[in-house]
Formats: C-alpha cells, structure tokens, sequence
C-alpha cells in the first residue's frame, strides 16, 4: 500500500520535475582527479546544469602533449576575474571523458597569474553554494 | 590557607565535579546523537526501500532513467541521486549541486547507509540495488540531507554547551563561596585561638599575682606595724631612716594594691551620668597625684551629653589615660571632647607627646606593657577592661608620631 502510494505521488511529481537530468559520466569523481597545466584557447559562457547560470568554461590546450581540454570553471557570476586567450593556468580537477565529445575537466583548483583559486572542495562540493555552514566565496590561496 | 591546601580542597573537588558533569553531558549528548542518527537512518533506509521499488516499476515501465531521477530529485531532502549499473557504473545522475555526486569508492559503502561530511551539512548516503521484472541489475545512489537531524543534534550540542557553561559557573561560585566561608571560619578560628590563649596566660597572671599579693600582704602589714612602734623607741637621729622604710613600705602596699585590682573581675554598676561631670571628677582625683591637672586639661563636652556608666570606674578609666597623657606631654595641653554618636557616646582624648610606634597601638592595653621607666604596664590595661566591661570598646593611635590619641565608645543613657 505504502508503495503504490509513493509510486502515485512520484508520478504526480514527473509534470513538475525539470528537464532531464545529466550526462553519466559528467560529475566530480575523485577518482579520475587530473592536475594539468595549460595555456588558454577560448573563453565560452555554457549552460552545464540545468537551472543554473550559465559556467566560465576554458578551452585548453596541455602543454605536454597538446591535448586539448574543456575546463568548467564556476558560474561566471562567481568566477569575477578577468582571463584571457593565451594566458597559461594550472588546473586541478576531475576528468570526465564522454565517447565523441572534448574531454572535459571539472575544475577543483585554478591557478592564474601566480594567484590560486579554490572554486571546489576536495570531495567536488561548489564553493559558490551556500550551506548551513556559512557563507561560502571564492578562496584565494595567495601567490605562489 | 596553604596553596597546596587550596588545592586539595578547592580546585580539585571542582575540577572533580566540572569533569564528572562534562562527561555526563557529552555521554548525554553522544546517546541522543546515536539515537538520533540510529532514528533517521531507520526512516530513510524504509524511504529508499519504497523508493527503489518505484524506480524498479518506472523501468519496467519503460521510463527513462534520467525522468525517473529528476522526479526523486524534486524531494528537497534528496541532495544527489544516482542510478548505477550492476557494476556500479554511473548510467544517470542528478545533483542539487553542479557535478557534485559524491560517489567515490571511499564515499560510497558497499552495504547500509553512510554518513558524508559536506559544505551543506551532513549527507546520509544509501546504495540500495534494485532489479527490473526482466532480470537487469541496478544500484540506486541516494544523498539525503539530514538538516532536521543537524539541527536537532546541534540544539543537544548546544544545551551541553549550556549546561557544562552553568556547571563550571555555579561550580565556581559554590566553590568560591565555600573558599570564603572556611577563610572566615579559619580567620575566626585563629582569633578565637589567640582570644584562648591570651585568657588562660591572663588567668595565670591572675592566679600568681592574687597568691603574691596575698602572701606578701601580711608581712608587709606586720612590718608597717613595726615600723611604728619602732618609731616610738628610736632616737630623734635615727627618724629620718625610720621614715624612708615607712615610705617604701608604703610604695610596695600600693604595688601590690594595684597588682590585686588589676585581676579583680569589673563588675560595673551602671546609670546615667552627665559626661562632663564625670570628666571632671577623673580631673580632681588626678590633682591628688599631679597636682597641675586641672590647668593643663581642657575638657570640652555639652553638658546634654550623657551616658550609662559606674561612676567611679568610669572616672578611674579616664583618669588612667590622661595620667599617661600628662606624664608623655611635658608642659603641653590635653584636650579631651566628647559627643553623643546615635545611641552611642564618643570621648577622644588627644596629647602632644611623642606618641607611639604603629606596632605599639595594638600593645598598649597589653597588662604588664610599658614604655615608661617606672611603669608597671597596668594602668591602660586596666582602663580597657573598665571600658569593655561596660559594653565599650577602645583604641589608641598615633597619626603620623604626632601625640597619642584614645578614642573611647560608650553606651549613651
């Protein structure tokens, strides 16, 4: 009984819910976590989560192997520095790669012009969402 | 009180009380939390339980995955919900928080639920596996805010808090009031120690002063006797010598006269008596030894004043102090006054003397206490007795070595 009812609850809830929900492999994994360092190609303003601003997102190139990388930033809202193409970054992020599309890289640490910037926790948290424990803004973690 | 007693008595049985209350409260706090948690997790596992039997019949039903996540996402309790392959791989997810899906092989377990530290509180994580009427496999990930468990947990935290915080300070005060009741009881104690011990040394005094005086008495009183009727014999040359033995025979009785009124018990018998008049007799009995005290006192006191006293004592009392004035002031003048003080009458007697040492100031009723060459020491203390015994008290000082000052307080009539 108590099931059917939650399944008539959850099938009134279906009209109200939002679109659909995320690519499966496009989430923080703390077990793909990558640090690369890179020089900026492209700048671009994307939506990547529905109901959400739209994010910072860099393009990338590694200066290793030339790979080229998506780097999602934080909503630009959050992220108020100003960045240019050419510019080199360091980033710190979890690597999510979909079959057919440019790897992406979902950025915990950001370093630029010798500044550090915390946009996630270790555990992919953003730092721009609030929670009971307070405030929660951009981390400089001073030059390096 | 020694610091290591303080210790012992004080701080540590507080320390003792604060630890055992500390503890009882985090013991406290740690059962309502396990309790608590033990509760949630109980509701949430019996959630997820109807919520993998509703995903179950949506994928039977052939609904997208995806569609079914958004609809679980619509609870605000749920943070991130995954739903997971047989091999744990992610086939759809959905996160309050952008690419926040805590999935980690150290975040999720492989059986019962789990508890997730984040930013946004603690997350209660559940992989519940679930299977479709054809045979597939899944694992539903699920992260349910615990907020109303936090805040529940947080307000215990807080009222231990409280409570430790009222148990160190009613602690503190207790402690501190009980340091101070035993420093007064001890204080008290050592006083009335001193108080004893200054009794039973008056009580030998007396005893040995009583038995010298009367043994020395009789003879002395036999030895008057013989002295006069020698008198009578002695050739005129011979006079003069008889005579200086009649004199000293006469200083010793009046030693000895003093010795035994010294350790009489005073029993005052009190009535009223005009202050002045009774200023003015100690002056005129005074004049019988110094005979320039009436000109060297000056007395200034409102005939209104009056008090309860035995008229004789009183006199003796003052006249013992201003003897003391005349003897330490040379030619200098004595000033006594007096004024009624609410129910209470104050006399102050002032000299120009040399006064005393501070150290003195507590001394100078002690009997047998003298800074004269020829004193006994019993004057004053005999004062004082006379004072008390009539419900008055007494003090000397000497402000800055500038002349003695005696202030005298009396019951007023």
């Amino acid at each position: 009984m108590l099931t059917a009812t939650a399944v008539f609850a959850l099938l009134g809830l279906i009209a109200a819910a939002p679109a659909a929900g995320q690519a499966p492999g496009h989430y923080y994994n703390v077990d793909k976590e990558v640090r690369i360092e890179a020089k900026v190609r492209e700048i671009v303003f994307e939506p990547r989560y529905k109901g959400t601003a739209p994010f910072l997102v860099l393009r990338v190139e590694n200066s290793g192997d030339g790979r080229v990388f998506d780097v999602e930033i934080a909503p630009s809202w959050f992220f108020g520095r100003d960045i240019h193409g050419g510019e080199k970054v360091a980033i710190v992020g979890s690597l999510a790669e979909m079959p057919g599309q440019t790897p992406t890289i979902i950025a915990r640490e950001l370093r630029l012009r010798g500044e550090t910037y915390q946009l996630r926790d270790k555990h992919g948290f953003p730092n721009w969402q609030g929670g009971p424990r307070g405030k929660r803004g951009i981390r400089r973690l001073g030059r390096t | 009180m020694k610091r290591r007693n303080v210790f012992l008595f004080f701080v540590l049985p507080f320390l003792g009380v604060f630890v055992f209350f500390s503890l009882a409260a985090f013991l406290q706090h740690r059962s309502f939390r396990l309790r608590t948690e033990g509760l949630v997790r109980g509701q949430l596992e019996a959630t997820a339980g109807i919520l993998t039997a509703a995903v179950s019949r949506f994928l039977d039903e052939g609904v997208a995955p995806e569609t079914v996540l958004d609809t679980i996402l619509a609870d605000e309790e749920v943070y991130f919900v995954a739903l997971l392959d047989a091999n744990r791989g992610v086939l759809a997810w959905n996160s309050r928080f952008e690419g926040y899906l805590p999935i980690s092989l150290s975040d999720a377990r492989d059986e019962g639920p789990g508890i997730i530290d984040s930013p946004a509180g603690r997350i209660f994580s559940e992989l519940a596996p679930l299977a479709t009427r054809d045979g597939r496999r899944f694992h539903l990930y699920l992260g349910y805010a615990l907020t109303g468990m936090e805040a529940t947990i947080s307000r215990s935290r807080r009222t231990t808090a409280l409570l430790s915080g009222l148990a160190l300070l009613a602690g503190a005060v207790f402690f501190r009031g009980l340091y101070q009741i035993q420093s007064r009881f001890m204080a008290k104690s050592r006083e009335a120690e001193t108080e004893r011990q200054e009794k039973e040394h008056f009580r030998e005094i007396s005893a040995f002063t009583s038995g010298v005086a009367h043994e020395v008495k009789n003879p002395l009183n036999s030895l008057a006797l013989v002295l006069e009727i020698l008198g009578r014999k002695v050739p005129p040359e011979a006079k003069g010598d008889l005579d200086l033995g009649k004199t000293q025979v006469r200083t010793i009785a009046r030693i000895v006269d003093r010795f035994s009124q010294a350790v009489k018990v005073v029993k005052p018998a009190a009535e009223p008596l005009a202050l002045d008049e009774v200023l003015r007799q100690a002056v005129t009995n005074l004049a019988a030894e110094v005979p320039d005290a009436p000109s060297r006192i000056r007395i200034e006191v409102a005939p209104a004043v009056r008090l309860s006293a035995d008229r004789d004592l009183i006199a003796q009392a003052i006249l013992n102090i201003l003897k003391n004035a005349l003897e330490a002031s040379g030619d200098a003048l004595i000033r006594v006054s007096g004024r009624r003080s609410g129910e209470r009458v104050e006399v102050v007697i002032r000299d120009e003397g040399p006064g005393f040492p501070p150290e003195a100031a507590a001394r100078v009723f002690e009997p047998f206490y003298t800074t004269k060459e020829k004193g006994m020491g019993i004057g004053l203390y005999l004062t004082k007795r006379i004072i008390e015994a009539h419900g008055g008290t007494i003090e000397a000082r000497s402000p800055d070595h500038t002349g003695a000052e005696f202030r005298i307080d009396l019951p007023g009539a």
